[in-house]
């Protein structure tokens, strides 16, 4: 099974771990969190990002424990095949759920801005096929697609130096306003923008220099905590609160008012580009869920991927509507949360308390 | 099957596009007016770019009387062969009587959700926008619509107007202790339309207005970068000789003439603890004329010298705040500074309010005359 295995060098997880996190979260996240934690919304990201940071940390402490091994097979280790397998079909239907989240996010934000009156699974069929096609290719086309992602994309930041033009520094004041339970509400509406950083327990057998990696996943963490909260501030200060409580995409809305000589409307720029910052995050998804799927009924990986493809189309004819998508992501974000955030201390936990069993028998 | 897998996603992806778009067969709007008929209907005026060569004139004005803004252009689309597009609009023109009883707040909610509509485009209140967009004299343009952004572009760019686009509107509307201020295009026969005043809102309705060189001090403290414009003191020469401004010599005249040009400005606005407001700002300016050319002889005397324009600025943001305060306005945005404050930060709208009306404001304005031009 080592075999073929395809390594990558540890950098190429920075990469990976970072445009699995950045997707269509980071577009809304600005209102999602002032709804809770009014001007104090940056401090929920800083405190999301340490505790992913600290979640990051066991995360790689309990893969160092079993070397080579991705989730689902450390799941079938320490509770046994017919529990692991349970335990790996709720992550199998979760990412398959966070997959089509994203598709439908997309989507969603691309009619509304230009191609009102496409189909949505039609839409979500190009998306999918483009995935499929991708993820065919292996886990090393998948980390050259977030190499190339991040390359592409990663100078719209730059693009906010327009709307810093007429920021009002008062907006943010009084820090520190809001109560803790708020900042905590505030970190727990982040996780479906954070979310992501789980991909390394499923990448972590593919990278070589095993060392390396806590470096570069803390990097890829901070590095994706930093961006949000960048944005979030800026958000926070440039648009007045009652406006930033409207906007689904504030994001979307401070660049419309980014213009250059030569193109007067970036934001359908910015749009029509998003498709490569989501498009990592598709590819990766699929890739777990396939994985899973294989694991789990001892499928083709290939098979897999046509299977979740087309679960995926189904879903993509029922659930469309602004109020569905909404409850929609909510779900996504508070299982991602439940999943991500709280379950891998409990499992570091529960492989400690095993080995030291075992160890004394 | 690679290869066919590939056909079809090519083929797939370039056939999502929007139905095709031809330039001639477009009726671009440039500008959109809205009248007041009477209590729920309006009347929307459109200026049309044409690019038919053949034809010599370049923009048609059309008309329409509907409820709702989206209905008026759907009414409108029925008197022209031109598909009607916004992706241009550049300025919304709304007529006085309209804002000053109605509002407008509910009628930009469609340029908000439209995303057709950019952040970017000027809003404008005039007498009646009917007759401001069926004037035919808009210099070299095409059309209106081009004209007035064009005359309102190069104000904002130069920033001798404040900020008045669709995106400045909105934040200060809903931003909870500042009130959003507009430009006033005049409108007069035989002449192109020119910006007369500055409209000030309590909300969303206009309230009153003052004049564009007043605004200056709304600039002060609401902007960090713009032009304030050229400010001009008329001083009685008697004014001087009291303060002991000394000249090399002596004034033929009893009128001393100054104008100064700002060249930097910081403007602060402090919350004291006797809950007064202290309005700080430092401008350094340069003279750009004299009348009567005279030289001042020592720096003592220039000293003085500032300190009667500082004087005259005081009392001027004076008078300008009582009448903000009559108004019951704040577009100056003090309450907004009040809530940044810790100790005020729940307060909601209405109480804000009525702490403003009671505050005690302390103009404090200081002047240092740093350049004189070629000459002393």
């Amino acid at each position: 099974m080592k075999s073929n295995i395809s390594f990558v060098n540890a950098y190429i997880a920075f990469f990976i771990i970072h445009t699995s996190q950045i997707g269509m979260g980071i577009l809304g996240v600005p209102r999602i969190i002032y709804l809770e934690a009014k001007q104090d919304a940056w401090m929920s990201i800083l405190l999301s990002g340490l505790y992913i940071s600290l979640i990051t940390w066991i995360m790689i402490s309990l893969l160092n424990k079993y070397e080579n091994c991705n989730l689902y097979e450390i799941h079938e280790i320490l509770f046994g095949r017919f529990l692991g397998s349970i335990i790996n079909t709720f992550i199998v239907i979760y990412f398959i759920a966070a997959n089509y989240s994203i598709i439908i996010g997309y989507i969603e934000l691309s009619l509304t801005w230009g191609y009102e009156g496409f189909y949505e699974w039609g839409a979500t069929l190009v998306l999918l096929l483009l995935t499929i096609y991708a993820v065919s290719g292996g886990f090393r086309v998948i980390a050259g697609i977030c190499f190339l992602s991040f390359i592409m994309t990663i100078w719209l930041v730059f693009v906010m130096y327009q709307p810093l033009d007429s920021i009002k520094f008062t907006r943010i004041l009084p820090i520190l306003s809001a109560s803790p339970s708020e900042l905590m509400k505030g970190v727990f509406k982040s996780s479906y923008t954070m979310l992501g950083f789980e991909t390394l327990y499923f990448i972590f057998p593919f990278i070589k220099e095993k060392n390396k990696i806590l470096f570069f996943s803390q990097l890829a963490v901070w590095f994706t905590t930093l961006l949000i909260l960048f944005s979030t501030v800026i958000s926070i200060l440039f648009f007045s609160p009652k406006e930033l409580e409207r906007h689904i995409w504030p994001i979307v809305s401070m660049i419309s008012s980014v213009h250059f000589p030569f193109i007067e409307r970036f934001e359908f720029i910015a749009v029509s580009l998003w498709i490569i910052v989501i498009f990592p995050n598709l590819c990766t998804y699929l890739f777990i869920s396939s994985k899973g799927v294989k694991q789990i009924f001892h499928l083709k990986q290939k098979h897999g991927i046509w299977i979740i493809s087309i679960i995926i189309l189904i879903t993509s004819l029922f659930i469309t509507k602004r109020v569905d998508n909404n409850l929609f992501f909510d779900q996504v974000s508070q299982v991602g949360f439940y999943l991500w955030f709280i379950y891998p201390i409990f499992l570091y936990f529960i492989s400690i308390i095993k080995s030291k069993i075992f160890s004394r028998s | 099957m690679k290869k066919c897998f590939i056909l079809l996603c090519s083929l797939l992806c370039t056939a999502c596009m929007p139905p095709d778009k031809t330039l001639e067969r477009q009726g671009i709007s440039t500008i959109i007016g809205y009248d007041l008929l009477d209590e729920d209907t309006y009347k929307g005026t459109i200026s049309l770019l044409q690019f038919d060569r053949k034809e010599e004139k370049t923009s048609v004005t059309i008309s329409a009387v509907g409820t709702t803004s989206k209905q008026i252009r759907q009414r409108l689309e029925q008197q022209t062969s031109h598909d009607i597009t916004s992706g241009q609009l550049r300025t919304i023109l709304f007529d006085k009587d309209m804002t000053e009883m109605l509002g407008i707040a509910s009628f930009l909610d469609t340029m908000q959700r439209d995303t057709s509509i950019g952040a970017l485009i000027f809003l404008a209140i005039t007498n009646n926008a009917e007759d401001t967009i069926n004037n035919n004299n808009y210099e070299e343009f095409p059309d209106m619509g081009s004209y007035i952004y064009q005359l309102l572009d190069k104000h904002e760019r130069k920033e001798m107007l404040i900020d008045s686009n669709l995106h400045d509107f909105f934040s200060s509307l809903y931003d909870i202790g500042i009130d959003p201020t507009l430009p006033i295009i005049a409108n007069k026969k035989g002449v192109a339309p020119y910006i007369n005043s500055v409209a000030l809102f309590k909300g969303d309705k206009m309230v009153g207005s003052i004049s564009l060189k007043k605004t200056l001090f709304i600039k002060l403290f609401t902007k960090r970068e713009a032009f304030l414009g050229d400010i001009t003191f008329n001083i009685p020469v008697e004014v001087l000789e009291k303060k002991g401004v000394t000249l090399v010599e002596k004034i033929k005249g009893d009128k001393f003439n100054i104008t100064i040009r700002p060249i930097k400005y910081r403007g602060k606005i402090e919350f004291s603890k006797e809950e007064a407001v202290n309005l700080n700002a430092t401008i350094s300016v340069s003279t750009i004329e004299l009348q009567p050319a005279v030289t001042f002889k020592n720096k003592e005397s220039i000293k003085k010298l500032e300190q009667i324009l500082e004087e005259e600025l005081n009392k001027e943001l004076g008078d300008i705040l009582e009448v903000f305060r009559k108004l019951e306005i704040d577009p100056i945005g003090i309450g907004r500074k009040i809530k940044s404050i810790r100790k005020y930060s729940n307060t909601n709208e209405e109480d804000l309010r009525e702490k403003y009306s009671r505050l005690k404001f302390k103009p404090n304005i200081t002047i240092e005359i740093k350049r004189t031009g070629a000459v002393d």
